[in-house]
């Protein structure tokens, strides 16, 4: 049990974190919070589940090949930033063995931490994006962007077995496609993740788990009334 | 400790509506009442602080006696609850946070009222909105307030998502996103929560919100909980008690999934035993010096024998619902709140003065916050009367130095 007293302690320990703080906050604020979007929305939450449709994907194994594919190079250079900035909010593995175990030796790259450690994912293969926005300038790229935050570009991954996956908003997961002779497939089609972020293999994003009932719980808010306080 | 009088910020209601806190007036009245602010010593400060690290202590010594000598059938639970406490108690189940109330007058040590262990909430206004008013009306280098509740929940949360990633929170968890849940549309509940998101957003944690009466089952791998996308819960953190999920028609399917680690909630089962308030029976029981605690007894008679004045709450009760207050010697309550939990088994409680400031006739309540088991910060609710309901007001605080303002 750590013992505390001293308010001198808590004045000091909050005036060398105070600027840490500010920061934060101003970071959660700006962020956007699913929970009052929907407050914010209407009253009533979405009750169905969307239905997901195929979406057809171009994929990049290089820049290189990305720009000499698309029409305005700087939409290449987006797109592989954002696929790169996305890997770098996953999970990934806290040890190295693992990934190695699953991607193979020598295919899994370190990321640090802020605080110092490291944690690792595996080497990208390459890059894919929305056929969409297939020839779009830089500008209409980012317009499809914003309007949509479905759309843009993600890392692909390939496992020992040459299955291709990828990170969705729900963690690592399968495309459904396989290397072939000639490398990485060049098109692949996918579906949306649930998620709202990233893509999965056609058929997955949602037959897993299929709820064969919902409202079970709630009953005893309406007896009780407020729950909490 | 004293009351003061202060002005409000010009466009709080803008100011605290942008921080995410869209309940602070009902029916006309304001709930974020900026136009008092409760100033502390230090020495204040720091009895709350040592008073809620002890009864934090109590409060786990308690449950874990409690489930050694397997007394749980005895505090109300049934099978399936006791197999969820003890499960989520032996395995080491971390929790987030709670909060203990406190009656403290500014002289004699704070007494325990009830932990809110469970579903506790004010926690935005405690952490994020009565900060922002201590830097805006005090500057933007003011410290003065017992409040680290925002860097705690994200370190907690930092915390969670270490051990999600290593593992630790079962296989299945490992690259699951934490799933938010509570009663919705309802503001203050749904606030809390997007509080909760946002901390774990912070922490590198994706979240997904699912309203409570939204949540799906699905049979998939020997029952699985999904949200409306039809996406497996894994994480799950509620704010909507133990109780009532296991009372809900889920509870079976739940119970079974908690306990083969398909899912697991925060807070833990354990927390249910917890905020149970027979649970200060035994407390005082274990400590009968203690300081911070009353003497709690499961019927009146110790209070009636002795002559003292008394409190009765119920053992699950909420917001100040179905509370009595007996005088000494009275058969009948001199006050009195209505309620959902008359069903409930009661506790009996000495009766303990909150801080009344005498000019206003108002009371003050102290919710100390604990995160990760460690004392972090403090709120303060003002009630017209000596029973804190939801209709309190919540007010910010500060302690030296004093804030210029003109004290009542």
């Amino acid at each position: 049990m750590v013992t505390h007293n001293a308010t001198k302690a808590y004045q000091s320990r909050y005036k060398a974190e105070v600027n840490r703080r500010r920061a934060r906050q101003a970071a959660m604020l700006a962020g956007t919070v699913s929970v009052l979007a929907m407050l914010g929305a209407c009253d009533s939450p979405q009750s169905s589940a969307p239905t997901p449709t195929t979406e057809q994907m171009l994929v990049y194994k290089t820049l290189d090949e990305c720009k000499a594919a698309q029409a305005d190079d700087k939409l290449c250079e987006t797109a592989f930033a954002e696929a790169w900035g996305w890997q770098g909010q996953q999970t990934g593995y806290s040890e190295k063995g693992r990934c190695e175990a699953e991607y193979g030796e020598g295919h899994c790259e370190s990321r640090a931490t802020a605080s110092g450690g490291s944690w690792f994912v595996p080497l990208m293969a390459g890059v894919m994006l929305s056929n969409r926005m297939n020839n779009m300038s830089y500008d209409s790229y980012r317009r499809e962007r914003e309007r949509d935050g479905h759309s843009g570009a993600y890392p692909v991954y390939v496992n020992r077995r040459g299955d291709v996956s990828t990170y969705a908003g729900s963690g690592m997961r399968p495309l459904g496609y396989s290397l072939t002779s000639s490398g990485l497939p060049s098109r692949m089609d996918v579906e949306a993740d649930p998620s709202g972020r990233g893509y999965v293999a056609k058929g997955t994003s949602d037959s897993r788990y299929r709820a064969s009932s919902r409202g079970g719980f709630g009953k005893s808010s309406t007896m009780r009334g407020g729950c909490c306080g | 400790m004293k009351r003061c009088l202060v002005p409000r910020r010009p466009g709080w209601e803008a100011r605290v509506e942008a921080e995410g806190m869209l309940w602070h007036t009902t029916g006309g009245v304001p709930y974020w009442n900026e136009g008092v602010a409760y100033h502390f010593s230090t020495e204040d400060i720091d009895a709350i602080d040592e008073a809620t690290a002890a009864c934090h202590r109590m409060a786990l010594e308690a449950v874990e006696a409690i489930i050694t000598a397997k007394e749980l059938p005895s505090y109300g639970y049934d099978t399936d609850a006791i197999r969820l406490i003890e499960h989520s108690w032996q395995t080491r189940e971390r929790d987030i946070y709670g909060r203990i109330d406190f009656a403290y007058d500014g002289s004699a040590p704070p007494k325990m009222l009830e932990y809110n262990a469970d579903t506790p909430t004010s926690l935005l206004e405690a952490a994020v909105v009565q900060w922002s008013w201590l830097t805006d009306t005090h500057g933007p280098d003011a410290t003065h307030q017992y409040n680290d509740l925002h860097t705690a929940l994200v370190e907690r949360m930092r915390a969670l998502k270490r051990d999600r990633d290593d593992g630790l929170l079962g296989a299945r968890q490992r690259s699951a996103p934490l799933h938010v849940s509570c009663v919705f549309p309802h503001d203050e509940d749904t606030g809390t929560v997007a509080y909760i998101e946002s901390v774990a957003r912070e922490a590198g944690i994706e979240v997904v919100f699912v309203p409570i009466d939204s949540i799906g089952f699905s049979p998939a791998d020997g029952g699985t909980f999904v949200d409306e996308a039809d996406q497996p819960i894994r994480l799950l953190f509620k704010l909507y008690p133990w109780d009532w999920l296991l009372a809900d028609d889920y509870g079976p399917h739940l119970t079974d999934a908690v306990l083969k680690s398909r899912i697991r909630l925060f807070e833990p089962a354990w927390k249910m035993l917890m905020a149970n308030k027979l649970l200060m029976v035994r407390m005082r029981k274990m400590n009968p010096d203690s300081p911070y605690l009353l003497d709690t007894a499961r019927s009146d008679q110790p209070f009636r024998t002795a002559n003292r004045p008394f409190v009765r709450k119920p053992t699950l009760g909420r917001e100040g619902q179905n509370v009595d207050l007996f005088a000494p010697g009275a058969a009948t309550a001199i006050e009195h709140t209505d309620g959902n939990y008359a069903d409930n088994t009661f506790i009996y409680q000495a009766f303990a003065d909150l801080f009344r400031d005498e000019a206003s006739g108002t009371y003050a309540l102290i919710g100390s916050w604990v995160i990760d088991g460690e004392p972090q910060g403090m709120g303060i609710r003002e009630s017209d009367r000596a029973i804190t309901d939801d209709r309190s007001r919540f007010v910010p605080h500060s302690f030296d130095p004093a804030p210029t303002s003109s004290s009542e």
